[in-house]
C-alpha cells in the first residue's frame, strides 16, 4: 500500500496493463518522450517502445478514429485527449463511430478503446481546456462514461475500463492529479462499474458529484457539519453505467439531496441524478432536489474560474435550502 | 391469395404522391418488375413496378387522385406457378384513356388545386400582384410573312411549317434592338439584368393547364431549327416530359393564342421577364389603304410590357418593329 | 470524345482502355482470362442489381439504395488489384461489387437496405469493415487498421473508399496525414464520380486534381480514367505493391462519373445536364469492357447470355432469401450495443419487447 496522487495511480495502471497485454498500444499527443502533459504516461515510451507509446499529430479526429481502425485489426488502443475540451474535434468520431462500431457490425469489431480525458477546471489553463464536457458522452449509447475521484478508484476503475470489451470515456479531474492523493493497495485490483461510493456517511442530506466536484462536496459537508447538518456525499463514479439502485438508497436514506457539478446547469448530467432520484425515490424525499453547478455561460477566461465553478459555499446555500433554514 | 399493393414510401419520408398513369389495365397479365404507375412526389416523378407476376384485379385509384402512403392502389392475383408467368407474347398496350368530357355539375364540387394547376395558380397570383402591366395593342398586315412562311413550305422537310417560328425569329431579331424588352428585374437588389441570351418561352395548352417551356438560344437557331424544337418542346409539355431545365431560364414569352382561335388578348407575363408577346390568329379584315377599303390578312398583337423596366413609348418601340418586320421580312427572312 | 480529360482542365487521367474497347498496341492486361471474365461478370451483376434494386425500392420492398452505375470499372477494377485472403476493403456505401468480391453476400446487402443490422455484419474471415453512411469517417479507420495490421506482422494492404465529396471533410486530410506520417499500407482510392448529390465537384474544391493532394502529405497521388478497368486496375496494382513493400499509402484519383440518381430519394434531372450525361454514356465502362473481351474472343454472345442468367437466379435466390427473414425484432434494438449492458438498459429492453409481444 501506497499514498499516490492520481496521476501516480493513473501512470503505474497503464505501466502494469501493458506488461500485462501486449496488445495495449497508447496514442497521443507528447505522450512519449515528454511524458504526457501531465506525465501520466511518463517513462513508458522508453519502457515499451515507439511503437506501442506512439506521439500522434495534433489532431484529436484522428487520434481517436484510427484507434477505431486498431482495434479493428485486434488490438486494444488507448487513445489520449489532451483535454476533453478538445474532444469536440473528435465528438463525431467518438459519438459516430467509437461508441456504435459494436452495434454497426453487430458484434463482428468490439471497441475495447480508453479514452483518456484530463477535464475540470480551477487549474487556471487558457480558454477551451476546462469544460466539464461528460454530459454529451453520457448521451452517447455504446460508450461508458467513467470519473473517478481518487486515486484508489482511479486504478480499479482504469483496470476495468481497459479490461473491459466496451468502449470508455475515462475522465481525469485535471484538478485532481496532484492535488488528490490516496492510498492506494499495490496488489492488481477492478472496480466493477455501476457501483457508487458512499465517500462519507451522514444522515440529513445526500450531496451527489463525481470526479473533482466529489472535493467539493466533501468540504461542503464539512461546513454544514459545523452547523450541525450531517451531510453524506455519494461519488457517483460511473456515470454510464449509473447505479440506480444505490442512488434511490442513498438519498431515501437522508430524504433530501443536492447534485453539485461542474458542467453548466441546463442539460448536464445533474439533471439526470435529479430525474432518476424523482423517480425511483420520490416518496422518501422531504425537499425538492436542488442543483449547484456552474451557471450556463461558456467556461470564462481564468481569472473568473472560482466564481464560475461550484464551491463549497453555494454548495451550503443549497444545503441549507433542503433543510428549509435559508 | 389477391395481393394488395399499398404504395410505398418511395423518398425519404414521402407521405402521398400524385398518380400521374396507370401503365396497365384491369385484368392484364404482368411480369414482377413490368411499370404499373407513374407517381409524382414533392421530390421526384417516379414509375412504380408491379410487385410480382401475375393478374392485375383493381386499380383503385384514378389519373389525378393522391395516393397516401400506405394506402392500397392496387390488387393482383399472383401467378400460382412459373408456368403462368411467361411473359406476354407483345407489350401490353397502355389502357385507352377517357376523353376528358366535363360532366355536367349538378352541386357543388371541391377540387383540390393539385399539380400544374397548383403550379398556374401560384404563378399567375404573383405575376397580377408584382407586375404591372401595361399592355399595347397593333394590327399588322401578314401578307408578307403568310408569303414567307409558303415560301418556306415549298423547301423538303418544310412542309408544316407554321407562323409561330417565324413570329419567334422576328421577336428575337426586336429584342436584339430593345435590350431592355429581354431583361428582368430584381426590386430587392435594385437591378435590371439585360440578357445575353434569348430564351423564349412558348405558351402551351396542354391538358393539365398552361406550360411554358423554354426554346433556349433562340438568336443562333434556323428557322426550321425553331420549328423543329417548337414541336418537339410542345409535344413533351403535353406529354409531361419536360425536364426541368427546359422549364426555366426564360427570358420572353411568346404566346401564340391565335392557335386557339383568339383574336385579342391579355398576356400576362411571366414572373422573371419583363414582357410577352401574344398573338391572335391571322384574319381576314376591311382595312381602309390609300382612301379604299381592301381586304388584307390581319394579325392583332397584343404585347404587355412590366411598367417597372418598361415605359409606353419603349415598349412601342419595341412593338413597331415586331410590326414593321412582320409587314416587311425581308431583314430576317433573308439568311436560310 | 475527350470530355475526361478537358473538362477540368490540369492533368490528364491515364487511360489505357478507349471508349471503343481498343488497347494500345502489345497491351497484355495483367489479369488471366478467367479473372477478366470474373470481373465483366460482375459488372453485369452491380448493373443487374442496380435495376432490380430500384424496382424493389418503388415496390416498398426495399429502403434507401445507392447505385453503382457508371463507377463499375473504379470500383471493380481496383478491388482486382486485391488479395481478398489478405487485404482489406474499407467501403462508403456505393461499392457493393468491392464487396462481394470480398466475400459479402447479395443476400446480407439486401438485408442491410431493407434495414436489418444483420445486413452490415461481415461474415467471420471477410475482410471488410462495415458499410459507412457519415462520410469521410472511414478514413481515419483505415489508417488505424492498416497500421495495426502491420504491427502485428502481416503484409496486409488497406484499400478505403471515399468520393470527391467526402475529400471536403477534416477526417479526410487527418487520416491522410497520420498515413504519411506512419506510412502505412493504405490505398486512399477517391472515387470522383463528379457529383455530391447535387454539388458538382467545381464546388468541390478549387484544385483541378484531387490526386495532387498527396504531395503535400508526402506520398505519391495518380489519377486514372475511372472509366477504364485497365488503368485503374494497374494504378491501384502498383499502389498495393508499394504499400505491401512497406513504401506507405498511395492516394488514386479515380475520375469517372455517377450515372444514376445519388440514391432512390434522389432526383437528378433537377441538376444535372442531359447533354453532359449522354457525354459520359458515350464513355460507359462496362461497354468499354465488353468491346475489348468480344475482340479479343474471351467473351461471346452465348457466354454472355449464360452469364446473365445465372446472375438473375443468384438474385431472385438472395431476394427470396432476404425477404424470407422477415421484419427486424425489437430486440435488435439492444442486441450489439454493449459487451457488458448497464441494468439500464436492459430493463429499457424488457419494457420495449414487452410491449412488442
Amino acid at each position: 500500500m501506497a499514498t499516490l496522487n492520481m496521476v501516480q495511480a493513473i501512470r503505474a495502471t497503464l505501466e502494469r496493463e501493458m506488461e500485462r497485454d501486449e496488445r495495449i498500444i497508447l496514442l497521443g499527443q507528447d505522450i512519449g518522450r515528454n511524458g504526457g502533459m501531465f506525465r501520466a504516461t511518463d517513462g513508458l515510451q522508453e519502457r515499451f517502445g515507439e511503437a506501442r507509446v506512439v506521439d500522434m499529430p495534433l489532431a484529436e479526429g484522428v487520434i481517436v478514429g484510427s484507434a477505431v481502425g486498431l482495434a479493428c485489426s485486434g488490438l486494444r488502443p488507448i487513445p489520449e485527449l489532451q483535454f476533453l475540451g478538445f474532444g469536440s474535434q473528435a465528438f463525431h468520431q467518438i459519438e459516430g463511430q467509437v461508441a456504435r462500431m459494436r452495434f454497426r457490425s453487430q458484434s463482428r469489431y468490439p471497441m475495447p478503446i480508453v479514452i483518456r480525458a484530463p477535464f475540470g477546471g480551477n487549474v487556471r489553463t487558457p480558454e477551451l481546456h476546462s469544460d466539464a464536457h461528460e454530459a454529451k458522452y453520457a448521451n452517447s449509447p455504446g460508450l461508458k462514461v467513467v470519473t473517478p475521484a481518487s486515486a484508489h478508484d482511479a486504478k480499479g476503475l482504469l483496470t476495468e475500463a481497459i479490461r473491459g470489451e466496451d468502449p470508455v470515456l475515462f475522465c481525469e479531474p485535471l484538478r485532481g492529479y496532484r492535488l488528490i492523493k490516496d492510498a492506494v493497495p499495490d496488489e492488481d485490483y477492478t472496480l466493477p462499474f455501476g457501483r457508487l461510493r458512499i465517500a462519507r456517511p451522514g444522515s440529513d442530506v445526500t450531496l451527489v458529484a463525481w470526479s473533482a466536484a466529489v472535493v467539493v462536496a466533501e468540504q461542503a459537508a464539512e461546513l454544514a457539519e459545523q452547523e450541525g447538518i450531517s451531510c453524506q456525499v455519494v461519488d457517483l463514479r460511473t456515470l454510464v453505467p449509473l447505479d440506480v439502485e444505490g442512488l434511490a438508497k442513498a438519498v431515501s436514506a437522508t430524504g433530501r439531496a443536492v447534485v453539485v457539478h461542474e458542467a453548466p446547469l441546463t442539460a448536464g448530467f445533474g439533471a439526470e441524478v435529479v430525474a432518476t432520484i424523482v423517480e425511483h425515490a420520490f416518496s422518501a424525499l422531504s425537499a425538492p432536489v436542488l442543483r449547484v453547478t456552474a451557471p450556463d455561460a461558456p467556461y470564462p477566461f481564468s481569472s473568473l474560474e472560482r466564481a464560475y465553478l461550484p464551491s463549497a459555499e453555494r454548495s451550503l446555500g443549497a444545503i441549507r435550502r433542503v433543510m428549509g433554514a435559508a | 391469395m389477391p395481393l394488395e399493393f399499398k404504395f410505398p414510401d418511395i423518398g425519404e419520408g414521402t407521405d402521398s404522391g400524385e398518380l400521374l398513369e396507370w401503365h396497365v389495365a384491369v385484368g392484364q397479365e404482368v411480369r414482377e418488375d413490368d411499370p404499373l404507375a407513374e407517381v409524382e412526389t414533392d421530390k421526384a416523378r417516379v414509375t412504380i413496378p408491379c410487385p410480382t407476376t401475375g393478374r392485375v384485379l383493381e386499380l383503385r385509384a384514378k389519373v389525378g387522385d393522391r395516393l397516401p402512403v400506405g394506402e392500397v392502389m392496387a390488387v393482383f392475383e399472383p401467378a400460382t406457378s412459373a408456368a403462368s408467368a411467361t411473359r406476354p407474347s407483345a407489350p401490353a398496350a397502355p389502357p385507352p384513356q377517357a376523353p376528358l368530357r366535363p360532366t355536367p355539375v349538378h352541386a357543388d364540387q371541391v377540387v383540390p388545386l393539385r399539380g400544374v394547376r397548383r403550379t398556374i395558380a401560384r404563378t399567375m397570383t404573383e405575376a397580377w400582384q408584382t407586375i404591372p402591366h401595361i399592355i399595347d395593342y397593333r394590327e399588322a398586315d401578314a401578307t408578307a410573312l403568310l408569303a414567307w412562311r409558303d415560301g418556306l413550305r415549298e423547301r423538303a422537310g418544310n412542309e408544316r411549317m407554321t407562323i409561330t417560328p417565324l413570329l419567334l425569329r422576328i421577336a428575337v431579331e426586336a429584342l436584339r434592338r430593345h435590350p431592355y424588352v429581354n431583361a428582368s428585374i430584381d426590386l430587392e437588389r435594385e437591378e435590371i439584368t439585360l440578357h445575353a441570351d434569348y430564351n423564349i418561352g412558348i405558351a402551351t395548352a396542354t391538358p393539365d393547364g398552361l406550360i411554358v417551356p423554354v426554346l433556349h438560344g433562340a438568336d443562333s437557331k434556323s428557322v426550321a431549327e425553331l420549328g423543329n424544337e417548337i414541336y418537339e418542346l410542345t409535344t413533351a409539355a403535353r406529354e409531361r416530359r419536360l425536364h426541368p431545365e427546359q422549364l426555366t431560364g426564360g427570358t420572353f414569352t411568346l404566346n401564340n393564342y391565335g392557335s386557339l382561335g383568339g383574336w385579342i388578348g391579355t398576356p400576362i407575363i411571366k414572373p422573371g421577364e419583363v414582357a410577352t408577346l401574344g398573338v391572335g390568329r391571322v384574319q381576314e379584315r376591311p382595312v381602309a389603304r390609300d382612301g379604299q377599303v381592301i381586304v388584307k390578312p390581319i394579325v392583332a398583337l397584343a404585347v404587355s410590357g412590366d411598367h417597372r423596366v418598361l415605359d409606353g413609348h419603349t415598349l412601342g418601340a419595341f412593338v413597331s418593329d415586331v410590326v414593321a418586320l412582320i409587314e416587311d421580312p425581308a431583314p430576317v427572312a433573308s439568311e436560310r | 470524345m475527350s470530355i475526361l480529360t478537358t473538362s477540368t482542365g490540369g492533368p490528364t487521367p491515364v487511360r489505357i482502355l478507349a471508349p471503343d474497347g481498343s488497347v494500345p498496341d502489345g497491351y497484355r492486361p495483367p489479369l488471366p482470362d478467367s479473372e477478366l471474365l470474373a470481373a465483366y461478370r460482375l459488372m453485369l451483376m452491380s448493373r443487374r442489381v442496380d435495376e432490380r434494386a430500384f424496382n424493389l425500392q418503388r415496390q416498398g420492398r426495399l429502403g434507401v439504395f445507392s447505385p453503382v452505375n457508371g463507377q463499375e470499372a473504379s470500383v471493380i477494377g481496383s478491388a482486382f488489384a486485391l488479395d481478398p485472403t489478405r487485404d482489406w476493403v474499407v467501403p462508403q456505401y456505393r461499392e457493393l461489387p468491392a464487396m462481394l468480391r470480398q466475400g459479402y453476400t447479395l443476400e446480407r446487402f439486401l438485408l442491410y437496405c431493407m434495414g436489418d443490422p444483420e445486413g452490415n455484419r461481415m461474415p467471420d474471415g471477410v475482410n471488410l469493415l462495415p458499410i459507412q453512411i457519415s462520410l469521410a469517417a472511414q478514413i481515419p479507420h483505415v489508417v488505424g487498421l492498416a497500421w495495426g495490421l502491420r504491427h502485428q506482422g502481416r503484409d496486409s494492404v488497406v484499400c478505403v473508399y471515399f468520393g470527391d465529396g467526402a475529400s471536403s471533410e477534416g477526417d479526410f486530410h487527418e487520416a491522410c496525414n497520420l498515413a504519411g506520417v506512419r506510412r502505412a499500407p493504405v490505398i486512399f482510392f477517391l472515387q470522383n464520380n463528379r457529383w455530391a448529390i447535387s454539388t458538382p465537384v467545381s464546388k468541390q474544391t478549387g484544385a483541378d486534381s484531387f490526386a495532387t493532394r498527396a504531395t503535400g502529405y508526402g506520398f505519391p497521388g495518380e489519377l486514372v480514367d475511372g472509366n477504364d478497368f485497365f488503368a485503374v486496375h494497374e494504378a491501384t496494382l502498383l499502389a498495393v505493391a508499394r504499400a505491401r513493400a512497406g513504401e506507405g499509402p498511395t492516394l488514386i484519383e479515380s475520375r469517372t462519373y455517377r450515372m444514376g440518381p445519388h440514391n432512390t430519394a434522389d432526383d437528378p434531372t433537377r441538376y444535372v445536364d442531359p447533354e453532359e450525361l449522354e457525354a459520359y454514356r458515350a464513355l460507359d465502362p462496362v461497354a468499354r469492357v465488353r468491346s475489348f473481351l468480344l475482340e479479343a474472343e474471351l467473351l461471346s454472345e452465348e457466354l454472355e447470355h449464360r452469364m446473365r442468367a445465372e446472375i438473375e437466379e443468384e438474385l431472385a435466390a438472395a431476394v427470396a432469401a432476404a425477404e424470407a427473414r422477415g421484419a427486424g425484432r425489437p430486440e435488435q434494438i439492444f442486441d450489439h450495443v454493449y459487451a457488458d449492458p448497464p441494468p439500464r438498459l436492459l430493463d429499457q429492453r424488457d419494457a420495449i419487447t414487452g410491449e412488442a409481444q
